[in-house]
């Protein structure tokens, strides 16, 4: 006996906003700044998966098998991208990494401030995440765009490289960039405070 | 080969090292420089645990976490959530 996919048995799609649509909807709010679009990706998701819910095994967990799909969306989101949007981003970076890298040169004559905590354990604490979200906002679109790719997600330089549509030399810019001034932001609004 | 390089550049390659290999001089400079230079060895460790904190990232926000800086839970508003059930209501054949 078949089940029917789309119905009211196991995979009931009427069921997946409230039991998907929130965490989604963060997990989309990680890459993307605007609100809208965070919805308009979950919502893109849900209707790919309904469309092919036929293909969908089991194999994995329901909320995983969404995850995907939305990755994916996030990624063509990306390469619809203006590259105007991604030039402008470096150049503004120009200016402000000048003043960073002398501001940086004075305080390197400072006393290192260790980071310390177990990673898992600071993931756990809510204030932390709180503060590690909100330096991730500060990030120019470009820069966030780059190190969620490589460093949440784990995507190759070169597969990031051609959904951004920029040079590898581009790219190590960026995120460079990005790093540093992550580590300076969390630096500042958590490890010095604690 | 010059032996020594400004904090600037060690920054950058201890980046760059990341995401694909130095070429074998720029690694032996970069690992002398953080031999001598307490301030970069720190902000090497530092790019490590970034990277440990990034990758967890994605687990963590699918858990009841909020995203935002303000004290709320970050969800779907319900405008958003009545729009996309609307949306799906009209897409599934077999409703």
């Amino acid at each position: 006996m078949s089940t029917n996919p789309t119905g009211p048995g196991k995979h009931d799609p009427t069921k997946w906003v409230e039991e998907h649509g929130d965490a989604l909807f963060r997990f989309a709010l990680l890459r993307v700044k605007d609100t809208t679009v965070a919805e308009d990706l979950v919502q893109d998701t849900f209707l790919s998966a309904l469309k092919g819910i036929e293909g969908f095994k089991g194999e994995s967990s329901l909320r995983t098998w969404l995850v995907g799909i939305l990755k994916h969306k996030i990624i063509d989101h990306f390469r619809r991208a203006k590259p105007e949007i991604l030039a402008a981003d470096l150049s503004a970076g120009d200016e402000a990494s000048e003043s960073d890298e002398i501001e940086r040169a004075h305080r390197h004559r400072q006393p290192v401030v260790e980071w310390r905590g177990d990673p898992d354990k600071l993931m756990e604490n809510k204030e932390f995440w709180r503060a590690f979200v909100g330096c991730l906002e500060g990030l120019p679109e470009s820069h966030r765009r780059a190190f969620s790719l490589r460093e949440i997600d784990g995507i190759s330089g070169d597969e990031i490289c051609k959904i951004l549509n920029i040079t590898a030399t581009n790219l190590w810019v960026i995120l460079h960039r990005a790093r540093v001034k992550l580590r300076d932001c969390l630096e500042t609004n958590w490890f010095k405070l604690k | 080969m010059h032996l020594f390089m400004p904090c600037e550049e060690a920054a950058r390659l201890t980046s760059e090292e990341r995401d694909h290999p130095l070429p074998w001089s720029r690694k032996v400079i970069l690992r002398i420089h953080l031999v001598f230079c307490a301030h970069c060895r720190a902000c090497c460790r530092k790019l490590a645990i970034l990277s440990c904190i990034a990758a967890r990232a994605g687990e963590t926000v699918l858990a009841r976490l909020p995203v935002g800086a303000g004290d709320r839970d970050v969800t779907l508003s319900s405008e958003a959530r009545e729009r996309i059930k609307h949306a799906l209501d009209c897409a599934n054949p077999r409703k």
